[in-house]
């Protein structure tokens, strides 16, 4: 479907088209009916007039008929015809009009009160209809012939009397005809006419119709990157559209967003990697202003390596969130022994950047297990227990539990106490580059993309993640996980 | 009193605050680093200081506080302010708080000297970068004592100390008061360097335009008339 309104135009047309069409045929076809039915009944008035002429004598039955009150039975020119037969076709009585010719004969056996109808062509060539009827001639003495109020005939009978003939009346049907052919032809006008309107008119209303859809589409072309805060709204919205116009300012908004948090993001990876090339270039420079000190030189080549890889760290954890939002990690599932990932993690932590004296308190029993890939739980977990111990104070306990839930499912929190977090900090943990301290610390292996790698982790394995900080500065991460 | 040529620096990235203290410190100028906001603020508090070259991304106390508490102070200190926000609300922001100048990172280290020698000049009211006494030129833009058409080389040092008589211009500078100025003092060893320095370029300048700018007050230090 091209368009909804050509669409709409064109079945409302033929609709339109057929339903007139159907309707002037029916008009037609009672109109011809209502003639033709009044055309045989003045047919039949008149045959029964003419019947009226036919007398019996003695011996025979004739016919006294004078062209002095029914001159169309004499003329040429539109002429009438009868002809009065015996039921064995004798010819009893004709009109003049006739000529050489002859009306058609039906043969009857016996007397029947029902007329017959013929259509012909008439001597003259005209389209004629022919009536024919059965009588009883009236005798001198007997009773005229009588019609009952249905307008079908009936015959007075007397005791003895049952001769009869039959009479046949033409009359021409050109006249019905040309009236038919002008009511159809009428008709057709009447229908073309108004098809027309019925076409304006549809064209007017769905115009009409079709404004809301063309203002909402008139407000949307205009959207444009920088202009995302405004939503689409119309005076007056039809209901039909009203859904689409809710889900549409629902998409702008989410779109809105993404755009805010890919400026935001854009914006934060630009400002990351400008201090470590700000590092990089002033070393540099340095070194170079003053390259006959070798201490100097070697002190700037030191610092450019530590910016190096403090550099590294940021763009290879972008590189992998990257590849976490477009889905292009495999995993592997195993079967993982959640107590001792706990442990790994924690001793590698200490191995690598030392406890300074803080503890680990795994309640975690040992044969529980989960039906995950082993690496990145692993790194989720490096993620969080690392933090836990960058964020806590010396000589505090990070504590590990296990809750069973219910579906095969369970819950491991991470604890640790925490003194600088706000609830209002908690919405923002998972945004990258996010950090409670807004300093920009090259170096660092801190980027503030932990916990953005941390959720993309676990939005791959499935795993539902929870931040809680109590009113006594315990912050807490949840991970909902899938038992085997 | 004689004002001094001392900078500090605020600035959390280690590499970014080595390599200034460093390429600052040979230019022959008295540097204090630190690396985050408020210890920076203190700094700024006690003493007074020609530039204090600013970053804004600080842990503790950012570095638009740190210039907003320094203002509401009354502190006159120039701010040149070091940052990676380089949207122009940021810098416009800056420099409504009370900043002086504003430099975007990754910055040229020689543009940063210049800036901040401009504002050293500006904290002396010395407009004109160029100085002419006698036969010697001295141009504090480019670092350069000409005479007779010819430069004139000195250390770091030794101009640091031209440069600090040519602003104190009709003053006596105690010895002390050229050690604070135009070294960081915590390193000095004793207060001979400077002797040891002023003699040396009395030397140079006898040597290459045969005249001695500097004069000694007996007792109390040294001038430049």
């Amino acid at each position: 479907m091209r368009s909804i309104q050509l669409y709409l135009r064109t079945r409302i047309m033929w609709g339109a088209a057929l339903i007139l069409a159907i309707g002037s045929v029916m008009i037609a076809l009672t109109i011809r009916s209502l003639d033709m039915h009044e055309f045989n009944e003045a047919l039949l008035e008149k045959s029964l007039g003419l019947a009226t002429l036919a007398f019996r004598g003695d011996q025979l039955i004739d016919v006294s008929f004078t062209s002095e009150y029914m001159p169309e039975f004499e003329r040429e020119v539109d002429a009438e015809y009868f002809e009065f037969h015996l039921p064995d076709g004798t010819t009893i009585a004709r009109s003049a009009s006739l000529g050489n010719a002859h009306l058609p004969f039906k043969p009857v056996v016996e007397f029947s009160s029902d007329a017959s109808y013929v259509d012909l062509v008439l001597p003259d060539g005209r389209r004629g209809r022919m009536i024919q009827i059965c009588l009883t001639p009236h005798g001198r003495n007997s009773h005229p012939v009588q019609v009952d109020d249905c307008g079908k005939r009936a015959v007075a009978s007397s005791a003895g009397d049952d001769a009869f003939v039959v009479l046949g009346l033409a009359h021409e049907l050109e006249e019905v005809y040309t009236l038919l052919i002008k009511i159809y032809i009428t008709l057709g006008i009447v229908d073309v006419l108004l098809l027309a309107l019925i076409y304006l008119v549809v064209q007017k209303a769905l115009k009409k119709g079709f404004t809301p859809i063309a203002a909402m589409n008139e407000q949307i072309r205009s959207l444009q990157p920088e202009s995302l805060d405004r939503r689409i709204h119309l005076p007056s919205t039809p209901e039909e559209l009203q859904p689409v116009l809710l889900a549409m300012n629902s998409f702008i908004k989410r779109l809105q967003a993404a755009f805010t948090r890919e400026r935001s993001f854009t914006s934060n990876v630009a400002h990351e990697l400008r201090t470590p090339v700000a590092e990089f270039r002033l070393a540099c420079e340095v070194g170079s202003k003053w390259s006959d000190d070798p201490a100097l030189v070697r002190k700037r080549f030191n610092e450019l390596r530590n910016s190096a890889i403090g550099m590294e760290h940021t763009v290879n954890t972008l590189l992998e969130l990257s590849r976490l939002d477009q889905g292009r990690v495999s995993i592997e599932k195993s079967s993982v022994v959640l107590s001792d990932i706990v442990n790994t993690s924690w001793s590698s932590l200490c191995t690598e950047a030392g406890c300074d004296g803080r503890s680990l308190k795994n309640d975690i029993s040992q044969d529980v297990s989960v039906e995950t890939d082993a690496d990145k739980l692993k790194l989720i977990l490096r993620n969080l227990i690392g933090n836990a111990i960058t964020y806590s104070l010396p000589g505090t306990s990070i504590s590990c539990s296990l809750e069973e839930l219910s579906g095969g499912r369970c819950v491991l929190r991470i604890s640790n106490p925490c003194d600088n977090l706000t609830p209002s900090d908690l919405e923002h943990m998972f945004e990258r580059f996010w950090r409670k301290d807004s300093a920009r610390t090259s170096g660092s292996c801190h980027t503030g993309l932990g916990l953005a790698i941390v959720r993309s982790l676990a939005d791959v394995l499935n795993i539902n993640i929870k931040v809680d900080l109590t009113d006594d500065s315990v912050f807490t991460v949840s991970l909902f996980l899938a038992r085997r | 009193m004689s004002k001094s040529m001392n900078i500090l620096i605020i600035e959390d990235s280690q590499v970014l605050l080595n390599s200034l203290e460093d390429g600052l410190s040979r230019l022959g100028y008295a540097v204090d680093a630190v690396a985050d906001g408020k210890e920076g603020l203190d700094y700024a508090m006690f003493k007074e200081y020609n530039v204090i070259i600013l970053d804004l991304m600080l842990p503790t106390m950012d570095g638009l506080t740190v210039l907003k508490k320094l203002r509401e102070a009354g502190k006159k200190s120039n701010v040149l302010i070091l940052s990676a926000m380089d949207q122009v609300e940021d810098r416009v922001r800056g420099l409504q708080l009370g900043a002086d100048d504003y430099m975007i990172k990754p910055f040229s280290f020689d543009e940063l000297c210049a800036r901040v020698a401009t504002l050293v000049r500006r904290h002396y009211d010395q407009r004109n970068p160029e100085v002419k006494i006698g036969k010697i030129s001295v141009n504090m833009a480019l670092r350069k004592v000409i005479c007779g058409g010819k430069t004139v080389s000195f250390t770091p040092s030794e101009y640091a100390i031209i440069e600090f008589l040519l602003l104190n211009r009709g003053r006596v500078i105690s010895v002390e008061q050229l050690l604070d100025a135009v070294h960081n003092s915590e390193a000095c060893p004793g207060t001979n360097v400077i002797q040891v320095m002023v003699c040396n370029l009395r030397k140079k300048m006898s040597q290459e335009c045969d005249c001695d700018i500097i004069k000694t007050r007996r007792g109390y230090g040294y001038y430049i008339e």
